[in-house]
């Protein structure tokens, strides 16, 4: 569904250069902290940026050769970016059936309700947390082949980050062939619904793994300095320093836990594999 | 095309109080003025009303969500053109009606033709104004706009005047027999052999201009990254 080829973008001195795709009916989450990339790796699948290098190809396209009517099978909510705050849900209701084939007007403005989004409101008085609904909600009123959403949980409290979560769920439930790229810098969001997940930083692709192997056998260890000095780190991919010594991030859990039966070993989250392999050392 | 129109008119009817300030104005301006003076300011407003939606597209970062929809970015660029011609004739429709009517209510007779003959010339001039601000709207920004248009204004009129005083006065005073007969063609020979071929040439002359603005703000938009 989408293949990024060593796409290149240059801003000043910061360069990124990803390769990843997107296999049809596939979740993925990309994931990396403030600044890594995430932002711009979307700009340019959605064709909002020129890319200095690479390729973009998107429903076996070209990104830069999509028509409108191609446009029609993505879905995109961007974190900061959506209608202008002069219109009104009934407005956005009305400019999505006129612009989508398969807008179902009444049944975007019934999830409105449900989310608590008033109809005749202009949507500048809406707060982060209904503008953010309102975007993922408008990515998710037609019957998108591609689904892109940059950060969509942003900002928001636990209660409207879940709800947003579910939405995304339910539109799961009845487009099963969707494929979606989501970037978040949320663990929590993405661990319980994407497929595989990519770790940006610095512009590069770090690791790209499946997220049930990622939680089932990646795991961390906390160490001292003389422990890890004698740590066999044939598995280890990355480490942090810490206070107490060091924070190892290794893709074989279970090997630490058959050889070296003095270590804690925990399991892997997305939390950990930000926080130590974009944060830290890689091996 | 028509989602984008959608989009544009609901940015412009949902601000009521500024309609009904627009009109009040417009009313005050006719019964203030003499003959179709207010026809140039009607049709300038609906232009700049419809430029403005640029800026409400612009506002708050909204430009990168607006080309995640299935529009392209030529589409959008038609749009802005077709949305600035349909204000400027709604413009001129609205100023020459209410003109009319206030001619009927103070003198009892409808405006005259030389009255609206001059609102004619304007229209081209303002189709002209707005062709000169869509590229900039497109590539600066509202904000920056705003700042080029004012200096430009000011550059163009001052031409504008000098040039008007030149051959109406000063040239012609010197005594120069060119530019007496220069002054003679303008105020009776052009005027009244081709009284109504001026406007026409006028609106020719715009709508070439116009295309010109089109192809350079289609080559804007398509360079931008957003």
């Amino acid at each position: 569904m989408v293949k990024i080829d060593h796409l290149v973008k240059r801003y000043g001195d910061f360069t990124l250069d990803v390769s990843m795709e997107i296999p049809r009916g596939n979740m993925t989450g990309l994931v990396g902290r403030n600044g890594a990339g995430k932002t711009t790796t979307i700009k340019a699948l959605l064709g909002l940026i020129r890319a200095d290098g690479g390729s973009v190809t998107v429903m076996g396209k070209d990104v830069a050769l999509l028509t409108p009517e191609d446009r029609k099978k993505i879905g995109a909510a961007l974190s900061e970016s959506g209608f202008s705050g002069m219109l009104r849900v009934r407005d956005v209701a009305d400019i999505l059936a006129a612009m989508y084939d398969d807008a179902d007007r009444e049944g975007f403005l019934g999830l409105c309700r449900r989310f608590g989004l008033p109809e005749d409101k202009p949507v500048r008085e809406f707060s982060t947390g209904m503008k953010a609904k309102l975007r993922v909600l408008t990515a998710l009123s037609h019957s998108a082949d591609l689904l892109i959403m940059d950060e969509p949980t942003a900002g928001l409290d636990i209660e409207a980050r879940n709800e947003i979560l579910d939405m995304i769920r339910d539109f799961l439930a009845s487009n099963e062939d969707c494929s979606i790229l989501i970037s978040s810098h949320i663990s929590s969001d993405l661990e319980n619904l994407c497929d595989d997940i990519y770790l940006i930083n610095n512009g590069r692709i770090i690791l790209h793994e499946e997220t049930d192997r990622l939680l089932d056998s990646y795991g961390v260890m906390r160490v001292d300095e003389d422990t890890y000095s004698g740590l066999d780190k044939q598995h280890i991919l990355a480490v942090r320093k810490e206070n107490f010594g060091y924070s190892c991030f290794a893709d074989d859990r279970r090997y630490y836990e058959e050889n070296c039966p003095g270590i804690v070993i925990q399991k892997g989250s997305i939390d950990d594999l930000i926080l130590i392999m974009a944060g830290g050392e890689l091996l | 095309m028509k989602g984008l129109m959608i989009k544009d008119l609901r940015l412009l009817f949902n601000q009521k109080k500024t309609w009904i300030m627009y009109v009040l104005l417009c009313v005050m301006m006719g019964f203030s003025t003499q003959g179709a003076f207010m026809v140039g300011y009607t049709v300038m407003l609906c232009g700049v009303l419809g430029i403005s939606t640029i800026s409400y597209d612009q506002a708050e970062n909204g430009m990168p969500f607006l080309f995640t929809l299935p529009i392209d970015r030529q589409g959008y660029v038609r749009e802005k053109y077709l949305l600035c011609l349909m204000m400027e004739a709604a413009g001129a429709v609205f100023g020459l009606t209410v003109c009319e009517i206030i001619s009927l209510i103070k003198t009892g007779i409808l405006v005259s033709m030389d009255d609206i003959h001059s609102a004619l010339i304007v229209i081209p001039v303002m189709l002209c104004l707005i062709s000169f601000m869509i590229p900039i709207n497109l590539k600066y920004g509202a904000e920056k706009a705003r700042l080029v248009m004012m200096i430009s204004y000011g550059i163009v009129g001052a031409v504008v005047a000098l040039v008007a005083v030149l051959v109406q006065d000063i040239l012609p005073s010197a005594g120069h027999p060119f530019f007496v007969k220069l002054k003679v063609f303008f105020d009776e020979t052009l005027g009244a052999t081709y009284f109504w071929t001026i406007p026409a040439v006028l609106a020719v002359i715009a709508l070439g201009i116009m295309y010109l603005s089109y192809r350079i703000s289609r080559k804007v938009i398509t360079e931008k990254e957003f």
